[in-house]
Formats: C-alpha cells, sequence, structure tokens
C-alpha cells in the first residue's frame, strides 16, 4: 500500500506533538518533530515525508507562510507531501478558500484525539492507495 | 502568551456597560423628543446613540463632550419624569421645556455631523433641502441630519434620496431615486428578524411604528461591505405615500473595532482548546493503557475526567459559534451526508459523557434515509446540545430516546425524547432565547444557557425548524429537521463534494480529488 509512512509534525506545543508522536508511532509510523517554524519549513522542503502535520500558531515563521512556500514550485520544486493543518484556530472564511486549495486536511487538535488522529491518517492512505497512486 | 493582552479584556467589558448605558440614554432621550416633536422615536434614539458612541473616545480627550454627556443625562432627568410617570430625583414636579429639548436636539445635530462626516466622504457639504426631509418639526431646519436617509413609498419603490445618501452610495440622485429599496440597500441580517419580515408584519398591524436594528451589513454598489445600524420608521396610508423613511447610521469603524473584540475570543478559544487538546491526549494513553491496571472507582473516575474534559470542547465550541452568529459570520457548506452515519457517531461520540450519568441513549433511526444536506461541524453542535440537555434536565435513569424518520419528502426530523423533569408552560416560550435558563432549574444544573440559542440558529440557517414540546414533571421532546440533499440540490444550496467534513475539521477526499 502506497503509504504516508514518514510523518513531520511541525508543533511548538511539545506535549502536543509527544502525544501525537508516540499514538502514530505506536502504528508503525515514522515521526519527526520540530519545535519551530523555521526549523520545520527546512525539513519540510527536504521532501523526505510523505505526510506533513501543520501547526498554523508556529513560533518564527508561520504555518501559513510555511504552505505558502510548500506549495511555491520556485521556492520548493518537486513538493509531493501531503499537508494537514492541525490547530486550534477556527478557520477564519477570509483564509477558507486558500486553505482549500492549499492544504489537505484541517483538523481543530481540541476536537480529537491523538488515536482519532492515527484514524485519520489511516483514512487518507487508504484513500490514495484507491487511486493506485 | 502575548495576545492575550489583559486590556482586551477590560476594554470588551467595559464596551458592554458603555452599549447598555448608550441605549438607556438614546431610549429615554429618543422617546422623549419623540414625545415633544413627533419625530420618530427610533430616528432619534438612533442619532443620539451615534452620538454618544462615538462620544466615547472623546470622553477622555475633550472636556466638551463630558459636558455633553452630562448635559444629555439632565434631559434624561427631565424627560423620564413625564414619560415614566415616576419623578426622576432632582426634577419632581418639573415639566421638560420645550427648548431645553431644542437645545438637545442641536447637540445632537452638531455632534452628528461633525462625527458622521468623518465617517464617510461627503463631496459636497450641499446643505439638504427642507422639503427633502420627511417627518421633521418644519421649525426645526437645523435638524437637517446629514445621516444618510431614504423614503419609500408603499410599492417599495425609492422615492427620495437624501443628499448625504446619494454621497453614502456614491450613486447620482437619478440612480436611487425610482429603484426598488431592496436593489439599493442590499442588507444582511444576524437572524430572521430582518427588515422585510418586520415590514410584512407592521404591514398587517401597525399605521405607525418604528423599529431599529444594529450590526446589519449592507453591501455597497461597489460591492464592499459596512456594518451599519438601521432605523425605520413605518406609516400606513401616508398622505404622500411617503410610507417607509430608513436612516443608516454607518457603524462600520466601531464595529470594525469591536471584530476586534471577536477575534479576542478567538484567542481565548485557542488558548482554552490548547491545554484541552493535551488532557484529552493524556487521558486516552490512561484508557488504553491502565483499563487492567485501574480498580472499579479509579476506572470510573477517569471515564468521568474524559467526559468532563469533552463537555469542556463542547463549551469551547458554543463560545465560538456563538461570537461568530453576533458578528454574522456564521457561514454554512451543506453537503451530502448519510444522516444515520452522523446521527450514530455523534451519539458515540456522546456516549461516554451518557453513560457517566447513567443515562441509557436509545437509537431508533429509520432505515434508507434519503440523504441529507448538512453543515457537518455546526450540526452536530445541535446533536450534542439537545442530547446533554437532555442528560442534564433527567434525574432518574429513565432512558432517552433519539429518532430519525423522513418526516415529509423533502425533511428529515430527529427527535430527542426524554422523561426528565421538564420545562413549565410558562417558560417554554423563552427557551430558544440567548442565556435562558429555567430559574428553578439553574441553582442545581450547570449550564451557560446558549446551547440551544445556538442550535436554533444552526438549524433555521439549515432552513430546517427546531421545536419543543415538554410537560413538567414528565420529561420534554426537542425535534429538529433538516433538508434533503435533493431538496437543496433542486435549489441549487449545495456545494461541492470533494472536502469531508466532519465535526472537528475536513479533509480532502482524495478518491475524487487530484492536486
Amino acid at each position: 500500500m502506497a503509504g504516508l509512512k514518514t510523518i513531520l509534525c511541525i508543533e511548538d506545543e511539545h506535549f502536543i506533538s509527544e502525544l501525537y508522536a508516540r499514538a502514530l508511532r505506536k502504528e508503525g509510523y515514522e515521526v519527526t518533530i520540530m519545535l519551530s517554524g523555521d526549523d520545520g519549513l527546512v525539513a519540510a522542503q527536504t521532501d523526505k515525508y510523505d505526510l506533513i502535520l501543520l501547526d498554523l500558531m508556529t513560533p518564527g515563521i508561520t504555518g501559513m507562510e510555511i504552505l505558502d512556500i510548500l506549495r511555491d514550485p520556485s521556492k520548493t520544486p518537486n513538493f509531493h507531501s501531503k499537508v494537514i493543518i492541525t490547530t486550534n484556530l477556527d478557520q477564519e472564511d477570509s483564509m477558507r478558500e486558500e486553505l482549500e486549495r492549499k492544504a489537505d486536511g484541517y483538523l481543530i487538535k481540541a476536537e480529537i484525539t491523538p488515536k482519532q488522529l492515527v484514524g485519520i491518517v489511516k483514512q487518507m492512505e487508504e484513500q490514495i492507495s484507491n487511486l493506485g497512486g | 502568551m502575548e495576545y492575550l493582552k489583559p486590556y482586551k479584556n477590560y476594554i470588551a467589558s467595559l464596551n458592554i456597560v458603555w452599549h447598555l448605558f448608550c441605549i438607556f440614554l438614546s431610549a429615554g432621550v429618543g422617546y422623549g423628543a419623540s414625545y415633544l416633536f413627533d419625530i420618530p422615536a427610533s430616528i432619534l434614539a438612533g442619532s443620539i446613540f451615534l452620538v454618544v458612541s462615538i462620544t466615547f473616545s472623546d470622553i477622555f480627550l475633550a472636556k466638551s463632550a463630558l459636558a455633553t454627556t452630562e448635559f444629555l443625562s439632565n434631559v434624561i432627568l427631565y424627560v423620564s419624569s413625564e414619560i415614566s410617570g415616576t419623578a426622576a430625583p432632582s426634577a419632581a414636579g418639573l415639566k421638560p421645556r420645550k427648548e431645553f429639548m431644542e437645545r438637545l436636539a442641536n447637540y445632537v445635530y452638531d455632534m452628528s455631523s461633525k462625527n458622521v462626516m468623518a465617517l464617510y466622504p461627503v463631496k459636497k457639504a450641499t446643505d439638504t433641502p427642507a422639503s427633502e426631509m420627511v417627518n421633521a418639526p418644519k421649525s426645526k431646519s437645523s435638524l437637517k441630519s446629514p445621516l444618510p436617509y431614504l423614503v419609500i413609498d408603499s410599492k417599495y419603490t425609492i422615492i427620495c434620496a437624501s443628499q448625504s445618501a446619494t454621497n453614502y452610495f456614491n450613486l447620482p440622485k437619478e440612480k436611487i431615486e425610482g429603484q426598488k429599496f431592496f436593489d439599493i440597500l442590499k442588507l444582511s441580517f444576524s437572524s430572521d428578524d430582518t427588515l422585510d419580515n418586520w415590514l410584512g408584519f407592521v404591514g398587517e398591524r401597525s399605521v405607525i411604528a418604528d423599529r431599529s436594528w444594529e450590526r446589519v451589513k449592507l453591501t455597497m454598489p461597489d460591492e464592499s461591505t459596512r456594518q451599519i445600524d438601521l432605523a425605520v420608521h413605518f406609516s400606513k396610508n401616508d398622505p404622500d405615500d411617503q410610507e417607509i423613511v430608513a436612516v443608516i447610521f454607518d457603524h462600520s469603524a466601531k464595529y470594525g473595532r469591536d471584530d476586534d473584540g471577536a477575534s479576542f475570543v478567538a484567542m481565548a478559544v485557542h488558548e482554552l482548546r490548547t491545554p484541552l487538546t493535551v488532557m484529552r491526549g493524556y487521558i486516552e494513553v490512561f484508557e488504553e493503557e491502565l483499563t487492567d491496571k485501574l480498580d472499579t472507582e479509579q476506572a470510573e473516575f477517569l471515564r468521568n475526567l474524559s467526559a468532563q474534559a469533552q463537555q469542556l470542547g463542547s463549551f469551547v465550541s458554543n463560545i465560538q459559534n456563538l461570537a461568530r452568529i453576533e458578528s454574522n459570520d456564521l457561514e454554512l457548506e451543506l453537503k451530502s451526508n448519510d444522516w444515520a452515519k452522523v446521527l450514530n457517531s455523534t451519539l458515540d461520540d456522546m456516549d461516554i459523557r451518557a453513560k457517566v450519568r447513567h443515562k441509557v441513549v436509545k437509537r431508533k433511526i429509520a432505515e434508507d434515509l434519503p440523504a441529507v444536506g448538512i453543515d457537518r461541524g455546526t450540526i452536530y453542535e445541535v446533536i450534542v446540545n439537545l442530547l446533554e440537555n437532555a442528560i442534564k434536565y433527567t434525574h432518574t435513569d429513565a432512558p432517552i430516546t433519539v429518532s430519525a424518520y423522513l418526516k415529509e419528502p423533502g425533511w428529515v426530523e430527529t427527535t430527542i425524547v426524554d422523561q426528565g423533569i421538564g420545562i413549565p408552560d410558562s417558560l417554554i416560550g423563552h427557551i430558544f432565547d440567548k442565556f435562558y435558563r429555567s430559574h428553578r432549574t439553574s441553582k442545581s444544573v450547570g449550564g451557560t444557557g446558549l446551547g440551544l440559542f445556538i442550535s436554533k440558529t444552526i438549524v433555521d440557517a439549515h432552513g430546517g425548524q427546531i421545536w419543543v414540546k415538554s410537560k413538567e414533571g414528565e420529561g420534554s421532546t426537542f425535534g429538529f429537521t433538516i433538508p434533503t440533499f435533493d431538496s437543496l440540490a433542486s435549489e441549487g444550496r449545495s456545494s461541492d463534494n470533494s472536502i469531508e467534513r466532519s465535526a472537528h475539521g475536513w479533509i480532502k477526499n482524495h478518491t475524487l480529488y487530484r492536486r
């Protein structure tokens, strides 16, 4: 199955990233944690990851800026990772369209448990494998 | 956190107090003046409201503004003794003097012309011809208002636009006059208490009526939006067929500042959600990994903890929704959904909350329900709020039953039936009001009284209806209808299906979607 085996978690709240990493690792995923936006961007641009969990409010460069750079082929050529926004900010209407264009998902962290996050990642894997890609 | 600046909180509460003060002040003064001068009360009340509101920021700066406020409050003393019939402290026995009111009116005019001019571009300071003034006392030429207003006949055609209105809309007079009212004044109200509905209502029952609305969104001819207060005077069978006078109080600048208050809510919600995320995460780890190590009591404590964390999450979502509703920002994306699936997964989520209160929730969901057209995130809140209430207000172990069935073609109805304490007849009419809670039960049951108000707003926004049937001591039944997807699609109200929405966000459907 074409999977989302390697996952980058860009999340400054240490407790949250640990909880996510723990739950995902238990299910066999490889998880790398970056606690700042700047480190996160550098890691994301290596395109080593199948999936990026991206917080919007990161110290330094923000999640939204990271997303912009990742989706700009002149700044990040050959970018293939899926990006799921993980945030506790409610999606503002002004940003809705842009986020729906640039991200592959948008999750309110307080509304899901780490286990549910794993379920969502698995569901996404299934859909991708159904595509044959 | 840097964005939780303490002063925002302070300003927010100060603002509320100030609003209340202004409403009181303007209602009292406006009513008094209308009594004396036969000016539509709401118009005057509105203008005073405007002046006083604007004055707020000046208070710390300008002595003159302070003097005005003091003056206004003095006027209230005079007026209130006359209107209420109860003597105000220092004005007992005094009749309101006409010149006193006249000076007040001039104050209002002076201040509003100063401040209102600053709010929108006025190209020429041309005086409004006196003939344009409707219902203004003839001798009070100084009352010529720089506020934009429109006069509309009984067929909703604009028959007169003030100079200030043509400036405001940036349209020549002839492009406004003769047009249909609703083509020029494109309004969006935060609830179904709209101008349209009100006109329908008063048209049937009243000869003269006044009404004002706050925080109405106005789409300008250039598609930009403004936030206004709107005061409308209605007069049936007017000899000149001047049936409606609408006055615009543009508060975009002020409400824009209030929206910073709304983003304060967004930040507060964010701050509450972060520890909540962590708590729920750890609770889940314990639930998964400690179950066989805990004794019965400890396991129950852990379940309680989990249920409480979830409830806190619901409360935070309610706050967020309320802020959205209040700023007229509740936007739904109606999509095709399997209602049985949505209902079942929501009830599964609520399972632990029912369990810790020893309640059994029965499900009677009809088979083969047609797909419904819903905004999954917000409708989730409706189910949670109604079920939460049923759990809260049932103090026995009697079961709660959730049913869903096709009510009529195009509509699926869902009911939540409990055998709890019920709602007294005298209170049932207010149950969907904001902050409403039964005074009798408020002591024994926690909650904010927001849930039903939010639920109603959400169901209304889906085009459905929410209702309640209840008998004190026997229990309550809450029900709501939602449209089937077919009926929505035929109305063209649905949106595309490449994104799967849920209560906690959205994920692109990769079987349908390729980048």
